[in-house]
């Protein structure tokens, strides 16, 4: 489990530097903003052979990452706590 | 996010609206849910052969721990027919799930409370005029767009939107949902580009049948 969440923080971060670089926005002929994809899918624009032999995911994105996770784990930590809580009052 | 919301979406603005339907071509949106939580939400045509038309879209939270889902749903045209539309497919997945999923027929039809998806089933343009309050000219993040606004009202829902033709293919600039009953149903929905060029994610040639790590996804029954 902790393994699938780690993978999928570090996807998320990754589609967001790549599309940050990617996608410029115009404007159309009637004054409002398009943006061409070009053939690039909206999201994770590759798959997940590709993303785990990118060598580009720096260390400052995996210690992002592994911070986002112990955020996560201390969310469900004190949500079980509760849960147990409310249990036992039962 | 609530598959509900968007099936609204995709139905009322397709079947308004008789466009050509360029694969690749829709609209990006932003999705505010209960004034906090924001939603990338983009919806684009996956795919447009004679009578079939598939529609793609993606949603992305804010919140770094939730995963990005893309569902994509077939519609067969039936020009002239009673009902202009009907979905007869539908696929999700999301980036903790390897390959798509093909949603049950019994879980795009489910009944909820609120506005759902058979209250924008029209078939006659004096029905959709029912809900017409006036034409305005709005300004969003994508620009300044002039609409037609309408608003649909059920069970201590209140649903205000805004339609534009010259949006196409998707043609929805801006969409208010209050709720005094369920939280869940307070959101707001607009404009933020058009987009075009975009490739699909899902194949579904490619998809499976419903895991049990689907169906919770999407708080279905796995029968």
């Amino acid at each position: 489990m902790k393994k699938i969440l780690f993978a999928f923080i570090l996807l998320t971060i990754f589609n967001n530097k790549i599309h940050a670089k990617d996608e410029e926005q115009n404007k159309n002929n009637n004054g409002l903003k398009t943006k061409d994809y070009s053939g690039k899918e909206i999201g994770n624009p590759t798959d997940s052979n590709a993303i785990s032999n990118d060598q580009s995911v720096d260390q400052k994105t995996i210690d992002e990452a592994m911070k986002q996770l112990k955020i996560y784990q201390e969310r469900r930590q004190q949500e079980q706590k509760i849960i147990e809580e409310i249990n036992n009052e039962d | 996010m609530k598959t509900s919301i968007i099936f609204i979406l995709l139905y009322y603005s397709l079947s308004t609206y008789a466009n050509d339907y360029t694969v690749g071509s829709g609209s990006e949106y932003k999705m505010v849910l209960n004034k906090s939580n924001t939603v990338h939400l983009a919806i684009y045509v996956s795919q447009s052969i004679f009578e079939k038309l598939g529609v793609e879209m993606y949603m992305k939270s804010n919140d770094m721990l939730s995963p990005e889902m893309w569902q994509q749903f077939i519609f067969k045209m039936d020009v002239g027919g009673n009902f202009p539309l009907k979905i007869t497919e539908a696929y999700f997945q999301t980036s903790t799930l390897k390959i798509a999923e093909r949603i049950p027929y019994e879980a795009m039809i489910r009944k909820q409370d609120g506005i759902t998806l058979d209250n924008f089933f029209f078939t006659k343009q004096k029905e959709i005029d029912k809900d017409k309050i006036k034409d305005e000219t709005i300004e969003v993040a994508a620009g300044q767009i002039k609409t037609t606004h309408y608003r649909k009202k059920r069970d201590g829902q209140t649903i205000d939107f805004w339609i534009a033709e010259s949006i196409k293919p998707i043609s929805l600039v801006k969409l208010v949902s209050t709720s005094s009953k369920k939280d869940e149903n307070n959101y707001t929905i607009e404009l933020t580009t058009l987009i075009s060029g975009v490739r699909p994610h899902i194949n579904p040639d490619k998809s499976a049948p419903l895991s049990k790590e689907g169906a919770d996804i999407l708080s279905i029954k796995k029968h």
